[in-house]
C-alpha cells in the first residue's frame, strides 16, 4: 500500500499506482494527470498527489515532489506517508508540511456585555452632564449680555 | 446620590445658579491721576434693607477718570423691584481726596441685562 489501506476505484489512479509498483515511473505521472482531472473522492486525490510526489522524488524533481505532497496536505492536512517511504521521501513530505501556509485561527469574539440598560452606565450621565451642561452655558453665554471688564475691574455683588 | 454630586457642580459651572444681572458703573471726576487721586471706593448696598452687596476699594492704577467697574449678581434679592444704592468716593493715599469727591446713585438691576449708573464727583452745586 503507498497512501491507504483500501484499493483505489479510479481506473486511472489505478492504473497509476500499478505503474508506480512496477517501476514504469513515466506512466505514473499521465495517469495522476488524467485521474486528477476529474472530480475525486478527497481520499483518492490524496492518493493521486503521494503518488506523484513519490513520482517526482524518485526523477530526483524536490521541488515538484513538495509542491505535489502541498496539494495532498491542502486536501487532507493529517495526511502522512506510510512508513514504507525511503528517508529521502520522507524528508521530502517533512519539507512540505513545514512549508505549508500556516492558518490562524482567532478566537471567537468575546460575548457581548450583558444587557444593561444604557441609562444604568456611568458613562452615559457623565456625557450626558458634561453636554447639557455645556449647552446651557452656551445658551446662558449667547442671551445673556457680557459685560466687559472696566478699568477698575470687575466684582461680585453678594 | 452620585447623580447628584455631579449635577450640581455642573451646574455651578454653567452658570446655570441662578438670574444674572449687571451693573456698569461709570465714575466721572475732575481729579488728575495719581497726584489728586489714585483709588476709588465704592459701596453698592440695597436700598430696602440696608444691606451690603459689594464693597470694596479699587486702585486707579494710573488710568484716568471717567473709572469704570462691572459689578454682577446672582442674587434674586438685588433685582428690580428692589433697588441699589452705589456709594463712590476717589481717594488719595486710601483717604478722601477732595471734600467733595464722594456720590452716589441709585439702579435697578434686571435679570440679563446691563444697567449703567454713573456717579459724577463734583465740585458743583446742586451735584454730586
Amino acid at each position: 500500500m503507498i497512501a491507504g489501506e483500501l484499493p483505489p476505484p479510479d481506473p486511472d489512479l489505478l492504473a497509476a499506482r500499478q505503474a508506480y509498483e512496477q517501476a514504469r515511473y513515466r506512466e505514473v505521472l499521465p495517469a495522476v494527470e488524467r485521474a486528477l482531472s476529474h472530480p475525486l473522492p478527497d481520499a483518492e486525490r490524496v492518493q493521486a498527489h503521494a503518488l506523484a510526489a513519490m513520482t517526482y522524488a524518485a526523477f530526483d524533481d524536490a521541488n515538484a515532489a513538495v509542491r505535489s505532497y502541498r496539494e495532498a496536505l491542502k486536501v487532507d492536512p493529517r495526511f502522512e506517508p506510510p512508513m514504507s517511504v525511503s528517508p529521502k521521501v520522507r524528508a521530502l513530505f517533512e519539507e512540505a508540511r513545514r512549508t505549508m501556509p500556516v492558518v490562524v485561527q482567532l478566537p471567537p469574539a468575546p460575548p457581548p456585555a450583558p444587557g444593561v440598560p444604557v441609562w444604568q452606565r456611568p458613562w452615559v450621565w457623565v456625557v450626558g452632564g458634561v453636554v447639557l451642561g455645556g449647552a446651557a452655558a452656551g445658551v446662558v453665554y449667547a442671551t445673556g449680555q457680557r459685560v466687559p471688564a472696566g478699568t477698575l475691574g470687575r466684582g461680585v455683588m453678594q | 446620590m452620585t447623580r447628584l454630586r455631579l449635577l450640581v457642580p455642573l451646574l455651578a459651572l454653567c452658570g446655570c445658579g441662578g438670574p444674572v444681572a449687571s451693573l456698569w458703573l461709570r465714575v466721572e471726576a475732575p481729579l488728575q491721576v495719581p497726584d489728586a487721586a489714585d483709588g476709588v471706593w465704592v459701596k453698592v448696598s440695597r436700598v430696602s434693607d440696608g444691606a451690603v452687596v459689594f464693597e470694596d476699594a479699587r486702585t486707579l492704577a494710573g488710568k484716568p477718570f471717567p473709572a469704570t467697574l462691572a459689578l454682577t449678581t446672582e442674587n434674586a434679592l438685588n433685582l428690580e423691584p428692589e433697588k441699589v444704592r452705589v456709594e463712590v468716593e476717589a481717594r488719595r493715599a486710601g483717604a478722601l481726596a477732595q471734600p467733595w469727591a464722594r456720590g452716589s446713585a441709585e439702579a435697578s438691576l434686571r435679570e440679563g441685562r446691563v444697567v449703567e449708573a454713573v456717579v459724577k464727583l463734583c465740585d458743583c452745586p446742586g451735584e454730586g
